[in-house]
Order: C-alpha cells, then structure tokens, then sequence
C-alpha cells in the first residue's frame, strides 16, 4: 500500500496529517462559522417573514380601515343630509309659522288702527253733534226770549188738548 | 238727615199735632233745613188719602194766570196742584202726576226728540 503511495508520489504520512488537519478545519469551520451564520440568515429569514406578513396584516388593516372609512363617511354623508333635510323642513316650517304670525300680527294692528281710527271719528262727530246742538239750543232760546208768550201758549194748548 | 220726609209727613197726618210743636219737633232734629221736602211729603200724602193726584205743573217762566188756569180746571177739587218755574224747559209746559205720568209739552223735549230721531 505504502508502495503504491510511494509510486504515486503520495506521502502517505503527509496525507494524513492533511486530512487530519482538513477534518480539524472542517470541525473549527462548522462550529465558529457555518452554524453562527446558519442561525443569524434564519433569524433574518424570520424577521423578514414576520416583517413580510406584518405588512401583510397592516395592509389588510389598512384596507379594513380603509374600507370602514368609506362606509363610515358615507354614513355621515346620508345622515349629514338628512340633517340638512329636516333642518330645512324644520326651517321651512318655522319661516311659515313666523310669517303666519307676522301676518296675524299685522291683521290685528290694522284691524286696531282701524278701530281706532273709527272709534275718534265716531267720537269727533259726537263732539261736533253736541256743539252744533247746543248752537241750535242757544239759537232757539234767543229766539224763544223774542216772543216767549206765543209759544208758551201754543205749547199749553197742546197740553191741554192731551190731558 | 235723623228722619225721611216721608216720616214726618206720617207722623203729622196720624197724630195731627199743634204746627208750632211740629215745626220745633222738626228743629230740634235738626231737618229744618229740609222743611220744604216734608211739607210737600204732607200735601202728597194727605192728597193720596183723600183720593186724589199730586199734579205738578212746570213751566219755563210765568206764563199767563188764564193759561195756568185752563190747565188747573183739566183736574178734579181732591188733586193738589203745584206750579213750579223751570227755565231749562226753554218754553211749554211739563205736567207730571204723581210723580210717574208725565206729559211734556216743552221745548226742552221737542229738541230732545229731534236729537234722537235718525
């Protein structure tokens, strides 16, 4: 065998001590290096893929959100214009109340004026009555003190004729 | 005021006392101020017991005794009669009996009348 090796030009004792010392590299490698290494790209590998469905999730939250936000601005939306509705209708309706009573309002003072106003002239002619009637009243009784005795007689006479 | 007119004039009619005493009676209850209000309260009430009317004649100023004379004879002997002035009649006469009947013939009411007719 030694032979064979010596004829190859292989040293046989040489070749051991290289294998020995490959095994001895390979046992160092595998321990400090490739185990180390190993363990740090699956850990990476991990952090990546919990980053990667992270992103996955907050994708879809962000979706969900999304989605919420849409409906929840829509609902707003209707329920903004229903607001706006009924706000107008309420609106509408107090605008017509207070018109309606402004008119009431203003029927009631011009009905007032009106009596009023009918009230002092009713009154002005009243006042004029009473004076003219008292003119007419001093007029007669001058004219009565001119001849009283004939219209005392005719007067009695109509007395007379009644009792 | 101790006691109404109608009072005194009761009083007189039923118990017919001396008109010196009477008139002191009245004095003394201090109502001689209204010594005119109890003789007519007398004349009417003596007038109602004998059967007759208080007639009240007003007239705006003295007219004519003939006048006042027709009208006094349109009533019967038992009716007393009372003639009073009352310028505010302006001219005529108002005949009232018993204080309820009124017949006004004065100018007064004439006027009055015309006022009131529309």
């Amino acid at each position: 065998m030694s032979e064979l090796f010596s004829a190859l030009g292989i040293n046989l004792k040489a070749l051991l001590i290289q294998g020995a010392n490959f095994v001895i590299l390979l046992a160092v490698l595998t321990f400090a290096v490739y185990r180390p290494l190993m363990r740090i790209v699956a850990e990476r590998r991990k952090k990546i893929e919990l980053g990667v469905r992270g992103g996955e999730e907050a994708a879809k939250r962000i979706a969900e959100a999304e989605q919420i936000k849409g409906e929840k601005i829509r609902e707003g939306e209707s329920q903004a214009v229903a607001i706006i509705n009924k706000g107008e209708a309420q609106g509408q309706k107090r605008s017509q109340e207070i018109v309606a009573g402004a008119e009431k309002k203003a029927d009631y003072i011009i009905e007032e004026a009106l009596a009023t106003a009918s009230k002092k002239k009713q009154e002005e002619m009243e006042k004029v009555a009473l004076e003219a009637q008292a003119l007419v009243k001093q007029a007669l009784i001058k004219t009565v003190e001119l001849s009283p005795e004939q219209i005392d007689e005719k007067l009695i006479h109509k007395a007379l004729q009644q009792l | 005021m101790k006691y109404p007119a109608a009072i005194y004039a009761k009083a007189f009619l039923e118990i017919k006392p001396d008109l010196k005493k009477f008139l002191m009676m009245v004095d003394k209850n201090g109502d001689f101020a209204r010594i005119d209000k109890i003789i007519e309260a007398i004349e009417s009430q003596s007038t109602k017991e004998r059967g007759g009317h208080v007639v009240e004649l007003e007239m705006a100023r003295d007219v004519d005794q003939k006048l006042v004379d027709k009208l006094r004879k349109k009533f019967s002997a038992k009716d007393h009669i009372r003639t009073k002035i009352n310028p505010n009649l302006i001219a005529g006469v108002r005949v009232t009996i018993d204080g309820e009947r009124e017949l006004n013939q004065s100018l007064q009411r004439k006027l009055t009348n015309l006022w009131h007719t529309k």
